[in-house]
């Protein structure tokens, strides 16, 4: 999330944006992140906890982030911005038969390693399902 | 006012990892990237390796949360090897692997291993710039490991199953975990082996040896 906030605010700063309202990304089913973790890390990392009576969270807003500055500069950039997180399901196309299927597709003998559901084969092309990126932000 | 990004967030860390590979591919180095459960064997699998490299020249890339232990066992067997403390992060990315090269004299170098932090989850996603993931996994573990973790043998090159000299004495499938590996990555070579007895050792040298000859003759 901190590498997330640093390429945002890369770009605001060319951008000549000095709040970020939305911050949207695409989190694939089989990313290997998780959506609630992310969330966590936005709001820790933006602030948005500090308001939560959270002792911790007022110390660092009075003395400033461990990190310095570029905490501070984060949580002024990001204060109130709002997360949207798309998960796109999984899509696979089998290798052998060619078959579009989902993970849900199958049958508990061959969804654990996305069998196709049609041939049985294994290790399918991924059409969707792993995508982990910033697709946009919005501010002013 | 709306900013299209469409970015991968790992972008930056696999810019870098495709820099180091470049760099190791110009240098002719094949570098191994080490993924397994701690306590699974792959300082112990490294030590072996070392000692059966007859003129091949490698050095080490120890990842670990805290302590330079992994690292000493490795220069005990006469080999460079560099500790990289993570500090509470499960899993090593690609500026930390290329700050402990800096320690190192890549150019004479044939083979680079990277031990990765004890995990089977984080490390799968993070590209370190090597040529080959290998997973090291144990029979003591239990045979679910691939369908409890599919994404590191999805990715992986190699699997080297440890501790087969316990195989007798604990409830381990083997046939149910070279199949569901083989579902889940057909192109993955098994191998079976004993760092403690040895047993094993000479097919993964040959396999390592195998694709450091494929590398360089591309």
């Amino acid at each position: 999330m901190d590498q997330i906030l640093r390429t945002i605010r890369e770009s605001a700063a060319a951008e000549g944006v000095t709040r970020v309202k939305t911050v949207a990304l695409v989190v694939g089913r089989r990313s290997g992140a998780l959506p609630d973790a992310l969330r966590f890390a936005f709001e820790v990392l933006t602030g948005a906890r500090d308001g939560a009576g959270d002792e911790a969270g007022d110390s660092a807003a009075e003395d400033g982030s461990p990190d310095g500055s570029a905490g501070d500069e984060t949580a002024r950039l990001f204060r109130g911005a709002r997360l949207v997180i798309e998960e796109p399901p999984v899509r696979c196309r089998c290798c052998r038969c060619g078959l579009e299927y989902g993970e849900d597709d199958g049958d508990a003998a061959t969804n654990w390693a996305l069998l196709c559901p049609r041939c049985g084969a294994g290790a399918p092309e991924f059409i969707s399902g792993r995508e982990l990126r910033v697709d946009f932000y919005e501010g002013e | 006012m709306k900013i299209k990004l469409a970015r991968d967030i790992l972008k930056a860390n696999d810019q870098l990892a495709d820099g180091f590979r470049r760099r190791l591919s110009e240098l002719g180095v094949l570098s191994v990237n080490l993924i397994g459960s701690p306590g699974s064997g792959k300082t112990s699998l490294l030590e072996r390796t070392l000692e059966n490299l007859g003129d091949l020249r490698a050095a080490v890339i120890e990842g670990d949360i805290a302590t330079a232990l992994d690292a000493e066992r490795i220069e005990r067997k006469g080999a460079p090897a560099v500790q990289v403390n993570t500090e509470g992060a499960c899993h090593l990315d690609a500026n930390m692997v290329i700050d402990a090269a800096e320690e190192l004299d890549l150019a004479r170098l044939d083979l680079l291993f990277v031990e990765n932090v004890g995990n089977l989850v984080c490390p799968a996603g993070w590209d370190l710039g090597e040529d080959l993931k290998v997973v090291v996994a144990s029979v003591t573990e239990g045979d679910e490991k691939p369908r409890k973790y599919p994404a590191i043998f999805e990715r992986a090159a190699a699997c080297v199953l440890n501790k087969v000299d316990l195989l007798p004495h604990v409830d381990f499938d083997l046939e149910r975990f070279k199949r569901d590996a083989g579902v889940l990555n057909p192109d993955m070579t098994v191998m079976l082996l004993s760092a403690k007895e040895g047993t094993g050792v000479p097919e993964w040298v040959d396999w390592l040896k195998t694709k450091l000859a494929e590398k360089r003759s591309r």
